[in-house]
C-alpha cells in the first residue's frame, strides 16, 4: 500500500509517517503544502493520498480543494482529508464526488488500527466518514423524530453505515450475522423512506444526504 | 430624442405621418418655381430692403413649413393619435397650401393673365387658409403634452375655433382688395356675388370685434403659455419655457405692428405709426416663422441642450438697454430740442449731451436692469439672513455628512442663484467633494499640502471653512457664464463658512468615534480569528501529534503485552481533551463562516440549537465579512438567549437582503420581557459599530422579536 502524505505540520506529519510504517504502508511521498502536489502524484501516483484540510497559504480549505482535484483528475488514487473540526456541510460535498474518498477527525487518528481501517478501506473504492460527523448528524434537532423510529440496534447499525462500513464489517463489529445486518439495513431504509441502493458509496451518500438535509 | 414630451415612445414607428410631412413640404416648395418666375411682380416694401421682403414673405413661411412638417411627421409616426401632431400637421398644410394659391393667383391673374384657369378660386383658398388661426392657436393650447389642461383652456380652443370661423366668414363679405404678399394689395378677382353677399350678410360689421382679436391673439398665446410654463414641472417647464420665450417676442412685435391698424388704433393715419408698424410686422413674421417653429423644434427635441435661462435674461437685459438709450436719446435730442426750439435738425451740442448722460448713465442703468432680469428668470432668492438662520436651524438636527452638506450645497445655491455650489470635506490629508447641488456623479479629490486652501477647480469663489488654524472643508460656488460673483454673495460665503466650521467639526467627531468602534470591533474579530488558528494549529496540532505518539506506543505496549492498559486510559483521557478543545477552537470564530459563508454557518448554528428553530436565508452573494460576522453573533446570541430565558417552543430566523444591507430577524414565541443587558446590549453596539440598527421589542408574554439591519456597501 503506497501513501502519499501531505500536512504542514511538522510534529504530526512525522508522526503520522512513522505510524503509516508501523501499519506496513509505504510512504512515498510527504510534502508540507499543496502546491506542488499535483506534480509528485502525476508522477508517481499513490494508492491513496492523506490530506490536512488547512494548508498555506489562506489556513482555510486548501486540502478539500486539493482532494477534489486528486479524485477528478486521478480517479484511481483514493483521498483521506484529515480535519481538526467537525464540517458536515463540506463531508457532505466530498462525499458527492464519488467514491474512494474519506474523512477524518486528527483526534481519532491516533487510534492506529482505525486509521489503518480507514486508509485500507479507501484503497479498496469505500468511503470513510469520522464518526464524530456521523454523531452530529444523526444527532440534530430535524432528524430526532425519525430517528426515534429506529430500535437502539438499528440506530448502531445506521451509524456505522454512515461511517462507510460494509455489511460484513458491520456485521463483525455487531457480532451479527450478514443475513440480520442486511435486514436492519433493509429496515432502516424503510423508516426512513430511502431508495434502497445496494452500492456501498451509493448508500453512504443516500444516508448522509437525508441525515443532512 | 423628446424624452421629457414623449416619455414612452413606443417601437412601433408609421410611416404616413412622414407621407404628410412631404406633401406638406412639397406643396410649399412647389411654390418656389412660380416666385423665381415672377420675381418681376414683387414691389419693395414700404421702408425696408426687397430682400428683407423675400426673407419675410417667402423664405420664412417655407422655412416654417418645413421645421413644423418635421415635428408633425416626428410626433404623429410614434403617436398616431397625438392631437399636437395634427395641429403641426394643419398648420404646415394649411401655409404650404397658402404659399401655393396665393403664387398661383398672381401667376394667373397679374405676371400672366389668362395662362392659368381658376385664378379666381385659387385666390380665395388662399385668403381662406391664411385666415385659418384655429390650429396656430390649438397647438400652442396643446403644447407640448398634446393635452388641454383644464376647462379654460377647453374654452379658448372654443373661442379660437369661433374666431376663426369669423374671420373667414367676414372676409367673404369684403373680396377687395386681396392683399398677397410682397405685392402692392389689388388683385382683379371674381367672385359668385351671392357668396359676397351672403358673407357680408352674415358677418355684419364684426370689423372691430375681429381687429381687436387680431391685435390681442399674440400676446394672449403668449400669456397662457406663460401661464402653463408657472404651472408645470421638470421636463415640460424647460420645454415650455422655450415657446414662452418665443411667443413673449413675437408678441410684443406683434403689437407694434398693429398701431396703424384702423380698427383698433387711433394713430392709423399717422406716417410714423405706420414705419414703426412696418418694422414691427416685419419682426413679428420674422419671428413667427423662424423663432417660433425654432424654439417649438428645440424644446421637442433638445431643450436640455441650451440654457434657455440665460438667453431669456440677456434678452431682457439687452431690449432694456436698448429703450434705455432710445428714449434717452430721443427724450434729449427731439425733446428738449423742441423745447429750446431749435428746430428739427439734430443740435450738436444737445447731441453730445445726450452722448455724455447714457454713457455715464449705463453702467447704474445695466445693473439694475441686470438685477431685475435675473430676477424674473431665476426668481426670488433666499436673502443672506434667511440662508444663515435655515442652516444654524438645519444644522442642530442632524449630525450625519449624508445630511448636512448636501442641504449646505441647497442653500448656499438658492441663496446665491448660483449655477452650482459646492461643499468640500477634509478628509485626512485630502479635499473631497462631498457635495454638490445640483447634484453630480464624481467626488474629485485633491491632496493638500498645509493648511491652506488650493484652488477648486471649475469654481468661480471658495471660502475655506476652519476651525481655529485647521482646514476643514471649503465651499465654493460657480456663477452662470457671463455672472460675476458679487460683494454680497462673498460676504455670504464667509458668513456661512464660519457657520460650518462648528458644523463641520462635530460631524468630524462623529464620523472619528463611527470609525473607531468599527475598529475596535474589527479588531476584535480578528483577535478572535487568531485565538482560533492558534488553538487549531498550536495547542492542537502538538496534543494531536502526542496522541499519535501514545497510540504507537500502546500499539507496541500491546503487541510486547506491556503497560498498555495505562496507555489506553492515558489516550482516552487525551482524546476527550482533544474534544473539548475542539469544540472551544469553534466557538470563538466559527471557521465555517470564512469557508462556507452565512448561511452553512447559520444552518450549523441552528442545528447546535436546543429549541426548534425555523430559518431562511436568502442571499443572492456573499456579503462583506464584517456584515456576515456580525449577522452571525448577532443570530447566535439571540439563539443563546432565546434557549435560556424564553421557554420559547419555536424560534424563526430570518436573513434577507433589504435594498443594499442585510436585514435579520429572530423571533420566538417565549415569555418575552428580554432586556437589555449583557448580550444583547453587546449586539446593539456591534451592530451600530457596522453602521446598523438594532431593535428589541419583548412585551411581556408576548415573545422576543429582534430585528437587525446591516448596511453592506
Amino acid at each position: 500500500m503506497r501513501l502519499t502524505i501531505v500536512d504542514d505540520s511538522t510534529l504530526f506529519r512525522e508522526g503520522l509517517v512513522r505510524v503509516a510504517r508501523d501499519l506496513g504502508f509505504d510512504v512515498v511521498t510527504q510534502v508540507s503544502d499543496a502546491q506542488s502536489l499535483m506534480e509528485l502524484i502525476r508522477a508517481d501516483p499513490p494508492d491513496v493520498a492523506v490530506l490536512d484540510i488547512r494548508m498555506p497559504p489562506t489556513y482555510t480549505t486548501e486540502g478539500l480543494a486539493a482532494a477534489r482535484e486528486v479524485r477528478s483528475s486521478l480517479p484511481s488514487v483514493g483521498v483521506l482529508v484529515l480535519s481538526q473540526y467537525v464540517d458536515t456541510h463540506h463531508v457532505l460535498e466530498l462525499i458527492s464526488s464519488g467514491g474512494r474518498i474519506g474523512y477524518l477527525l486528527k483526534d481519532h487518528v491516533g487510534d492506529i488500527a482505525e486509521f489503518g481501517d480507514a486508509v485500507r478501506r479507501i484503497a479498496a473504492g469505500g468511503s470513510v466518514i469520522d464518526p464524530d460527523v456521523v454523531a452530529e448528524l444523526v444527532g440534530r434537532r430535524r432528524n430526532r423524530e425519525a430517528i426515534e423510529e429506529l430500535t437502539e440496534r438499528e440506530r448502531e447499525v445506521l451509524h456505522l453505515m454512515a461511517q462507510g462500513r460494509t455489511n460484513s464489517a458491520i456485521g463483525a463489529r455487531l457480532h451479527l450475522s450478514p443475513k440480520t445486518v442486511e435486514a436492519h439495513v433493509r429496515s432502516i431504509f424503510m423508516k426512513l423512506q430511502l431508495e434502497p441502493a445496494d452500492d456501498d458509496h451509493r448508500r453512504v451518500l443516500a444516508v448522509l444526504t437525508y441525515l443532512h438535509a | 430624442m423628446a424624452t421629457g414630451m414623449m416619455p414612452s415612445l413606443r417601437a412601433t414607428r408609421v410611416v404616413w405621418p412622414w407621407g404628410l410631412a412631404l406633401l406638406a413640404s412639397a406643396t410649399a416648395l412647389a411654390s418656389a418655381p412660380l416666385l423665381v418666375i415672377d420675381w418681376p411682380t414683387f414691389k419693395p416694401g414700404r421702408i425696408e430692403p426687397i430682400w428683407l421682403t423675400a426673407l419675410v414673405d417667402v423664405i420664412g413661411p417655407i422655412f416654417a413649413v418645413l421645421v413644423l412638417s418635421l415635428l408633425a411627421g416626428f410626433i404623429l409616426s410614434r403617436r398616431p393619435g397625438s392631437a399636437l401632431g395634427w395641429a403641426f400637421a394643419a398648420i404646415a398644410l394649411l401655409v404650404a397650401l397658402t404659399m401655393l394659391t396665393q403664387e398661383y393667383a398672381v401667376r394667373a391673374l397679374v405676371a400672366a393673365p389668362g395662362s392659368l384657369p381658376a385664378g379666381d378660386l385659387a385666390a380665395w383658398i388662399g385668403t381662406w387658409t391664411g385666415l385659418a388661426i384655429f390650429p396656430q392657436a390649438l397647438a400652442i393650447l396643446l403644447f407640448p403634452d398634446g393635452r388641454l389642461p383644464g376647462p379654460a383652456w377647453w374654452a379658448l380652443a372654443g373661442l379660437a375655433a369661433v374666431l376663426t370661423a369669423g374671420m373667414i366668414v367676414s372676409s367673404l363679405g369684403d373680396p377687395w382688395p386681396l392683399r398677397l404678399p410682397g405685392r402692392d394689395g389689388s388683385l382683379p378677382v371674381t367672385m359668385p356675388p351671392s357668396l359676397w353677399a351672403y358673407g357680408f350678410a352674415m358677418a355684419g360689421d364684426p370689423e372691430t370685434v375681429l381687429g381687436w382679436a387680431n391685435l390681442l391673439f399674440a400676446p394672449a398665446a403668449a400669456a397662457l403659455v406663460l401661464l402653463r410654463t408657472r404651472r408645470a414641472q421638470g421636463d415640460e417647464r424647460f420645454q415650455l419655457r422655450w415657446l414662452a420665450f418665443a411667443l413673449a417676442i413675437t408678441a410684443v412685435f406683434w403689437m407694434v405692428g398693429r398701431i396703424d391698424d384702423d380698427r383698433v388704433s387711433p394713430w392709423s393715419a399717422d406716417l410714423a405709426a405706420q414705419v414703426i408698424a412696418r418694422w414691427g410686422q416685419l419682426g413679428s413674421s420674422l419671428t413667427i416663422s423662424f423663432v417660433v417653429p425654432a424654439a417649438i423644434a428645440v424644446a421637442i427635441f433638445k431643450y436640455r441642450l441650451f440654457d434657455i435661462d440665460l438667453v431669456i435674461s440677456r434678452t431682457i437685459l439687452f431690449s432694456g438697454l436698448a429703450t434705455f438709450i432710445t428714449l434717452a436719446y430721443v427724450g434729449i435730442v427731439f425733446g428738449i430740442g423742441s423745447f429750446i426750439g431749435a428746430g428739427a435738425g439734430l443740435n450738436p451740442i444737445l447731441a453730445l449731451l445726450a452722448t455724455a448722460i447714457v454713457a455715464v448713465a449705463f453702467q447704474p442703468v445695466r445693473e439694475g436692469m441686470s438685477r431685475v432680469a435675473n430676477r424674473l428668470v431665476y426668481g426670488e432668492r433666499r436673502t443672506p439672513y434667511e440662508a444663515l438662520s435655515r442652516f444654524a436651524g438645519q444644522a442642530a438636527i442632524s449630525y450625519s455628512t449624508v445630511d448636512v452638506l448636501p442641504r449646505l450645497a441647497r442653500l448656499l445655491r438658492e441663496a446665491t442663484g448660483a449655477e452650482r455650489a459646492e461643499a468640500w470635506l477634509r478628509i485626512g490629508a485630502e479635499l473631497r467633494r462631498e457635495a454638490v447641488d445640483p447634484e453630480s456623479a464624481p467626488t474629485p479629490t485633491i491632496g493638500l499640502k498645509d493648511e491652506r486652501l488650493p484652488p477648486l477647480p471649475d469654481t468661480d469663489h471658495s471660502v475655506p471653512v476652519r476651525d481655529e488654524q485647521t482646514l476643514l472643508g471649503a465651499l465654493a460656488i460657480t456663477k452662470r457664464r457671463g455672472d460675476r460673483v458679487t460683494a454680497a454673495e462673498i460676504k455670504l460665503l464667509d458668513d456661512l463658512a464660519s457657520q460650518t466650521g462648528l458644523v463641520l467639526r462635530n460631524l468630524r467627531l462623529v464620523e472619528e468615534l463611527r470609525a473607531s468602534r468599527e475598529r475596535i470591533v474589527r479588531a476584535q474579530d480578528e483577535e478572535r480569528r487568531r485565538v482560533e488558528r492558534n488553538l487549531h494549529d498550536g495547542a492542537q496540532q502538538r496534543l494531536v501529534a502526542l496522541a499519535l505518539t501514545l497510540g504507537r506506543a500502546r500499539a507496541e505496549a500491546e503487541r510486547t503485552n506491556q503497560a498498555g492498559e495505562f496507555l489506553a486510559a492515558t489516550e482516552a483521557e487525551l482524546r476527550t481533551a482533544l474534544a473539548e478543545l475542539r469544540q472551544l477552537a469553534q466557538g470563538i470564530h466559527p471557521t465555517i463562516l470564512v469557508t462556507g459563508g452565512l448561511e452553512p454557518a447559520l444552518r450549523s448554528l441552528v442545528d447546535r440549537s436546543p429549541l426548534p428553530v425555523a430559518i431562511r436565508v436568502s442571499l443572492v452573494r456573499r456579503p462583506p465579512e464584517q456584515a456576515e460576522a456580525a449577522a452571525y453573533y448577532i443570530v447566535s446570541e439571540a439563539l443563546a438567549n432565546a434557549a435560556k430565558h424564553s421557554r420559547a417552543s419555536t424560534v424563526n430566523v430570518s436573513v434577507t437582503r433589504s435594498g443594499s444591507g442585510l436585514l435579520i430577524e429572530v423571533r420566538d414565541d417565549g415569555v418575552g420581557g428580554a432586556t437589555k443587558g449583557g448580550g444583547l446590549q453587546g449586539l446593539e453596539d456591534r451592530t451600530a459599530a457596522v453602521g446598523g440598527k438594532l431593535s428589541i421589542s419583548s412585551p411581556m408574554g408576548a415573545g422576543t422579536h429582534i430585528r437587525a439591519e446591516i448596511p453592506c456597501d
